[in-house]
């Protein structure tokens, strides 16, 4: 393999794990966006209640 | 002694009525307020523009939604509330309705009352305990074509004479009657109105009202005789609320509840009759009955089938069946034009990297098998919710959801969890939040935890995909129809006998009634069809799309590293009697010996006694592992574990082919019927998916039952899936 080669995968498996990652922690907190099959709305709700527990 | 000496200043100004022009906002509040399948997000797609998710049955809206509205330049917030029967909220999605509506801090500046002129008896309840509150009022008269198809009218005059308030006929799937009813907002929010009812209470009450009023105000307090009624006939009254916490007002008023209703009174029974009493009367005064009587109506004739103790639910299972064997059926040819177009794309690109064969690999075997694998079931996702919202906007799920109550009640669950089952098959977290309509906290977290094992669209792709190699191959097309329909019933047949020992252990207790309102029959709307297929498809692609890609990058990078060494691959191949000149059946075995090499290949080896028992070898079990945090990633990940490799030069095979081919280690077929059937349960009952977990843990405040159902269905998966292969090679 060379440089590029190397240099290109890594780069696009970094950013995978790294999206993988973030869509974990955002899913665990309920952030918008985060929840993979129903879209928003349940993640608005999510966060809804988590800003409604802090208040 | 002075009432400010002894309850301090803060207290006397607690009592202050809130005063809604003293809540400064940016922008005017309006809410939509009515009993459940009253149309009310139907109107607030049509005010909005929104595309809110609309049904024809109760409860399809549980929480507080938002959006905006623009009339004459000046804009609005429009908020659409769960529906509501009446100000004594029962189950959580009513209490949001009730929060949005009389919290103090933030009360709206204008309620749209919809009004369902179909049954406007009932829906007037509702209005005259809002009449008893400080909110602004204008009633949208929804469902007039129902009546108008009965040849009846509604007065509309005399209607808004009785209500006090105006009074304006929408369609809002049609747009009429909408820049009518923008109008009349605009002038309620200008002009702002108390409603004076006079719902006709008896004697009894409005005097004691009057004297409650006359005795609080000797106090300095400032209250209404309406407010006096409310708190007479209800404790619990939000009206009350204010007084509540000064014990010597209280007194005041739970003295003359003592002198008015005696000590077993029923005063509750009294506001109800008084209240329907006057609903009554404004229906006889504003509904114009059919100049010829009418005998049955067309949804009652329907219903004396569809609600039939033994036909009802014949008729129900041959509807699921006919849904599920045309998802199998009409996907067919799309899904084949798809992998063709894959297969003919990942062929180009192939070529264009040859120089470079481990970019090749990662665009070829990683990207476009990832994003293909995805693609290839949009259709399916498609039909499915197409026939689902099909099924709701015609009315048919609420005598489903009847037919149901017998099942489920059997079980000790209410009827009513039938609606968050039922969402379950299209996804899991709207299911665990619409068990909010549940009236009772103890069925309420009985459906929460059986709701994951209804069998989700995410689930749709594994079930296709291996009835489609193994099934339909074997038993041909009807077998495949009824296999795919059977895999969606699975997860309701576990959930009886788990609700059952729920019910004995956990969560004992009575089981309420159930109670719910069987919409009229109409015809679906079409655009609210066409809405919900292109908003699932777009969540399907988008949302889970994303997931899935970076996933499949991911299991590619696991399964491509490290390395390994071919000279040792060459060895094995020579020692097992095979001519090094078949080069391309030698680069299989050396593309197969990799991936067994690899990170990903060694894991699943080392788990692979764990799941051989179900009939899984280490492909399998990684793909099942791969998919934990997400199920829809099992597709993609077995795209990649089981592409044989460096077949790019022949064409590429498709997925179902390269499962018929896969083979044991000692030669013998890895998927036989069995071992489909075995993997399908798996699928079915495992909990397999981070969000509906966050859902859980988000609707019962506890991460504790978020993990145990976590727990309970994975073993369950396990045990039955393991139960099917070993059963199977008892009988094969």
């Amino acid at each position: 393999m060379t440089w590029p080669e190397i240099l290109t995968i890594a780069v696009v498996v970094g950013g995978a794990v790294f999206f993988v990652v973030r869509r974990a922690i955002g899913t665990s907190k309920g952030e918008k966006g985060s929840c993979k099959s129903c879209g928003d709305t349940c993640g608005c709700a999510i966060k809804d209640q988590i800003n409604q527990n802090r208040r | 002694m002075c009432a400010a000496a002894k309850w301090g200043v803060s207290d006397l100004l607690s009592l202050t009525e809130p005063d809604i022009s003293s809540v400064k906002r940016e922008f005017p509040l309006i809410a939509l307020v009515g009993n459940p399948n009253a149309g009310k997000t139907s109107l607030f797609n049509a005010l909005t523009g929104a595309n809110q998710k609309v049904g024809n049955y109760p409860g399809v809206t549980v929480e507080k939604v938002s959006g905006w509205l623009e009339i004459d330049e000046k804009k609005f917030e429009l908020i659409d509330v769960p529906g509501l029967y009446s100000l004594s909220a029962v189950s959580t999605d009513e209490e949001v309705a009730v929060d949005a509506l009389l919290d103090g801090n933030a009360l709206p500046d204008l309620v749209v009352y919809v009004l369902d002129a179909s049954n406007i008896e009932r829906n007037l309840f509702l209005f005259s305990q809002l009449s008893e509150t400080k909110l602004n009022v204008v009633v949208a008269l929804t469902l007039t074509d129902v009546v108008h198809r009965e040849a009846a009218e509604i007065d509309v005059i005399v209607l808004t004479k009785h209500l006090g308030c105006e009074v304006i006929p929408v369609l809002a799937h049609k747009g009429e009657g909408i820049a009518e009813l923008e109008q009349a907002i605009s002038r309620a929010i200008e002009d702002p109105r108390d409603l004076e009812l006079d719902v006709g209470f008896p004697k009894i009450i409005t005097d004691a009202a009057e004297r409650v009023v006359e005795k609080v105000n000797r106090w300095g307090v400032d209250m209404k005789p309406k407010e006096a009624r409310c708190v007479l006939l209800d404790e619990h009254c939000t009206t009350g609320d204010r007084f509540r916490h000064i014990p010597e007002l209280w007194q005041v008023i739970e003295e003359e509840r003592k002198v008015v209703f005696g000590q077993n009174a029923q005063p509750k029974t009294l506001d109800a009759q008084a209240r329907y009493a006057w609903s009554s009367k404004v229906k006889r005064d504003s509904y114009i009955p059919p100049s010829v009587p009418r005998g049955k109506s067309k949804s009652e004739r329907i219903d004396a089938i569809l609600t039939h103790r033994f036909w009802g639910l014949i008729v129900f299972l041959g509807i699921m069946y006919a849904v599920f064997q045309s998802i199998y059926t009409f996907a067919a040819p799309f899904m084949d034009l798809i992998d063709a177009g894959k297969s003919l794309f990942a062929d180009s690109v192939g070529a264009l990297l040859s120089d470079t064969p481990a970019i090749q690999s990662l665009v070829v075997d990683g990207i476009i098998e990832g994003i293909g694998s995805v693609l290839i079931f949009l259709p399916q996702i498609m039909i499915l919710f197409f026939f689902i919202s099909i099924l709701e906007g015609t009315g048919y799920l609420a005598r489903a959801a009847f037919l149901m109550d017998r099942l489920l009640g059997w079980c000790g669950l209410n009827g009513r969890a039938f609606i968050p089952l039922l969402s379950s098959f299209a996804c899991a977290i709207p299911g665990i939040m619409a068990a909010r309509v549940m009236p009772d906290q103890r069925s309420r977290m009985m459906t929460i935890l059986v709701a994951p094992l209804m069998s989700c669209s995410a689930r749709l792709p594994v079930y296709v995909l291996l009835i489609g190699a193994v099934i339909e191959p074997k038993f041909g097309p009807v077998w495949a129809g009824l296999s795919l329909f059977f895999m969606h019933f699975i997860g309701l047949m576990v959930a009886i006998p788990v609700v059952m020992i729920l019910n004995k252990g956990w969560f004992k207790g009575k089981r309420l009634p159930f109670m719910m309102e069987l919409p009229k029959y109409q015809w679906p709307r079409w655009k609210d069809v066409w809405i919900t297929v292109i908003s699932r498809a777009k969540v399907f692609l988008v949302t889970a799309g994303t997931i899935i890609f970076a996933m499949t990058i991911i299991i590619w990078a696991l399964l491509y590293f490290p390395r390994g060494d071919v000279n040792q691959y060459k060895r094995e191949w020579i020692a097992q009697g095979k001519p090094l000149n078949a080069q391309s059946e030698f680069e299989n075995y050396a593309e197969f010996r990799q991936r067994e090499d690899s990170i990903l290949g060694r894991f699943g080896r080392s788990i692979e006694p764990v799941f051989k028992p179900a009939g899984f070898d280490w492909r399998l079990t990684t793909a099942i592992l791969a998919a934990f945090p997400a199920r829809e990633v099992v597709v993609p990940a077995m795209g990649i574990l089981f592409d044989t490799g460096g077949d790019v030069d022949e064409g590429s095979v498709s997925l179902k082919q390269s499962i018929q081919r896969a083979k044991w280690p000692d030669g013998g077929t890895l998927m036989t019927p069995w071992t489909a059937i075995s993997l399908m349960v798996f699928f079915a009952l495992c909990c397999q998916c981070m969000a509906t977990l966050a859902a859980i843990r988000r609707e019962t405040n506890s991460w504790k039952w978020a993990w145990f159902s976590f727990g309970y269905m994975t073993t369950l998966a396990y045990i039955l899936s393991v139960a099917v292969q070993q059963l199977g090679r008892m009988f094969t």
